[in-house]
């Protein structure tokens, strides 16, 4: 089944939220998020209560939305709220006696994400939240795919991730670091005004000695052409090198990028949309991007792109 | 093409598998008593507790005592045991599990948390890797050998419910043939802190759809369905126990914790759920309610419910006046009890209600009722975020 992408935006490390990523991909990044200005996005009312993952997740959502009427709010997120269940978990360890304050406890449950987008909207339709680390994208993704179908509508879909510092573990040298972002889409099973077309989303666990093999079987399975590029990344702060996936395709490591947190395919999947969009990458042709991500060598996203036409 | 359960598995506080939960039910044994043996508890509590420690857990199903492994992913691992049964694993048949959790291994975190105030350390990440929600499912797709796909949800109170759902859209797409879906919720300390943070709780046995109703007892489970293509079923020779034929996801959106006086997300997916199913609203025999015996629930519920079926409100229960809200769990719970009234032709009674609430007169069935014919069943699940998931099982 292919789903098409119609519009997607960004929080992250540059200043996509406007324009996209690859305008801004040669900038000196500073490996922090740049936010953008939530009162203008967020309604304030809603926005006092919110944490920053559930700002993040909000604004970016609102942000896609715009001008869209859809079906379905689909969120996919590593650790979801997970800051504020250790806010809360400190909250009765240390005050043993008298009232609690809710706000924490509300806050740390995950799905209000995807609950305070269809809030906001006045939206009734389908509401999901996935939480799966390193696949919850895969997850939401793959949802998404079955609900355009069904519902023959527009679907809204992103992924979140908040920077937590207990996961930070620096180091210098490496090129890896532990970043944070949102991304939403617009998808539907209509191909018109489409940027992209994703032919197919799906989750290898196995061992990385046999990650090669497999995805060539995925390739030849589905009677996928050869992709043009690779887009790789990391979802689990460690040192994994980056294999070469399908002999003499170039490799770009979006995590070294981005930073390094749970749904970074999502990140990874905007910038294939507008690389498929622009038609082209560094001065290449591109028409065709494999998206690998790497869970910890053991769980492997595969999500495979093209121009919007038929193949 | 049909969606067939062929497999359940289930440990709540009304017994350890299928049979010791059909027959408390039958008895109307309500596992819902005082709250013992969870770590830093600052009150008592009611509640369902599965009586097996974690250490007799990880006895029974065979896991060495120092593996970290939450209490949520030992009923899951038990539930899906159950439900599996003496099924052979067959390359023909794409096979995916579906799991869910509200907490994850925050009983865990719980305990780290703790020591780290006490003794003022830093823990490291390796500690957390135990903790998230996906790690249950990871868990359980291991020991059940299960790695064609695998998801975790997270809607709260409608977790399990939309697991199952999400399991039956999977086959009805043929991208799957064969998934285990479900859930599981262990009670913790964080749990019962938070209900008690937003003063939902009952201090006597709740009491679903009462004029004096009070709150919620929280409860613990888990639960798995084997779902089945038609093929699958048949290369797997198991009986079909119940078909799963209709289903639906809204969103209240009214509070981020409370639900519409009127029930508009609750009404809204039983119409859904009714129309995928084909079914008229004098088709359905039996309604599980969500029922959670807040006063908030079962006003909008009650609403929800007479505004689809009116005059021709078939009986309803809330089966957690037995086993408590078993949060995340509670949809595959209550898909089990479903399934079992139609299998028994049975209707389990709502315990503790004793008077009809002013604002609108239902009465939720307080006996057994047996030798019923019962062919069509909605079990209901409502969550947080405004969260509503239907289910009709069917004969």
């Amino acid at each position: 089944m292919s789903i098409y992408i119609h519009k997607c935006n960004t929080i992250s490390v540059f200043d996509s939220f406007e324009d996209g990523i690859l305008a801004h991909i040669h900038e000196k990044g500073l490996r922090k998020l740049i936010e953008p200005d939530y009162k203008s996005i967020i309604p304030a009312a809603h926005l006092r209560r919110m944490s920053k993952v559930i700002r993040m997740g909000v604004a970016a959502a609102l942000k896609t939305k715009t001008d869209y009427l859809t079906e379905g709010i689909i969120v996919g997120s590593g650790l979801g709220c997970f800051d504020n269940s250790a806010i809360f978990t400190k909250e009765y360890l240390i005050k043993r006696e008298g009232l609690l304050s809710p706000t924490a406890f509300i806050q740390s449950t995950d799905n209000t994400i995807a609950g305070q987008i269809g809030l906001i909207l006045k939206d009734n339709s389908y509401n999901i939240t996935y939480l799966h680390k390193g696949i919850a994208f895969e997850n939401a993704l793959t949802d998404a795919i079955l609900l355009a179908a069904e519902n023959g509508k527009n679907v809204l879909l992103g992924a979140v991730d908040e920077k937590v510092e207990l996961f930070d573990v620096k180091n210098e040298k490496s090129k890896y670091w532990l970043g944070e972002g949102a991304s939403f889409f617009i998808l539907s099973a209509q191909n018109q005004n489409a940027l992209a077309c994703i032919k197919s989303c799906t989750v290898i666990s196995v061992a990385p000695d046999n990650i090669t093999l497999e995805i060539k079987s995925f390739l030849a399975r589905n009677s996928f052409k050869k992709p043009d590029l690779v887009l790789y990344g990391n979802s689990f702060l460690n040192e994994f090198s980056v294999p070469k996936y399908i002999d003499e395709i170039e490799v770009v490591d979006y995590s070294a990028l981005c930073g390094v947190y749970f749904s970074n395919s999502a990140f990874g999947t905007q910038l294939a949309v507008e690389i498929i969009a622009s038609g082209k990458y560094e001065g290449k042709e591109v028409k065709r991007i494999l998206l690998v991500n790497n869970f910890f060598d053991k769980d492997f996203g595969i999500i495979y792109l093209t121009e919007n036409q038929h193949e | 093409m049909k969606i067939l359960v062929t497999g359940m598995g289930i440990v709540s506080s009304i017994g350890s598998n299928v049979e010791e939960n059909f027959n408390s039910l039958k008895e109307g044994r309500s596992g819902i008593a005082i709250m013992s043996d969870i770590p830093n508890m600052r009150k008592s509590f009611l509640g369902g507790q599965v009586k097996m420690s974690n250490k007799e857990l990880k006895n029974n199903l065979g896991i060495a005592e120092n593996e970290k492994v939450h209490r949520s992913g030992l009923f899951g691992l038990m539930a899906a045991k159950e439900a599996w049964g003496e099924r052979e694993h067959d390359l023909s048949i794409r096979t995916g599990i579906i799991f869910g959790t509200t907490v994850g291994g925050v009983d865990l975190s719980d305990e780290l948390i703790n020591e780290q105030l006490k003794n003022k350390k830093r823990a490291k990440i390796d500690f957390y890797k135990t903790h998230d929600s996906g790690f249950g499912t990871d868990f359980i797709a291991a020991k059940m050998g299960i790695n064609e796909y695998k998801a975790t949800i997270s809607t709260a109170c409608s977790t399990a419910a939309n697991s199952i759902m999400l399991g039956a859209r999977l086959i009805k797409a043929n991208m799957l043939d064969r998934v285990l879906a479900g859930g599981a919720e262990a009670l913790s300390n964080y749990t019962l802190n938070g209900f008690d943070s937003l003063m939902l709780y009952d201090t006597e046995k709740c009491k679903p759809f009462d004029e004096n109703r009070k709150g919620l007892n929280l409860g613990e489970a888990g639960g798995f369905l084997v779902l089945e293509n038609e093929r699958a079923a048949s290369l797997s020779g198991k009986e079909k126990l119940a078909e799963l034929s209709g289903w639906a996801n809204t969103c209240d959106s009214y509070h981020i914790t409370a639900s519409s006086p009127e029930g508009t997300g609750a009404s809204l997916a039983i119409a859904r759920a009714l129309q995928m199913a084909n079914l008229s609203v004098e088709a359905i025999d039996y309604i599980n309610a969500h029922g959670t015996g807040t006063p908030n629930n079962d006003i909008s519920e009650a609403n929800a419910l007479f505004s689809i079926f009116g005059k021709n409100m078939p009986p309803f229960s809330s089966t957690k006046s037995f086993t408590g809200h078993t949060l995340a769990a509670a949809g595959v719970v209550e898909a089990i009890y479903s399934v079992l009234a139609i299998r028994n032709n049975i209707i389990f009674p709502n315990l503790n209600f004793n008077k009809v609430m002013k604002e609108i007169s239902l009465r939720p069935e307080n006996k057994l009722i047996i030798n019923r014919k019962i062919k069509n069943v909605i079990s209901n699940s409502f969550g947080f975020g405004g969260n509503c998931t239907e289910l009709i099982f069917s004969e």
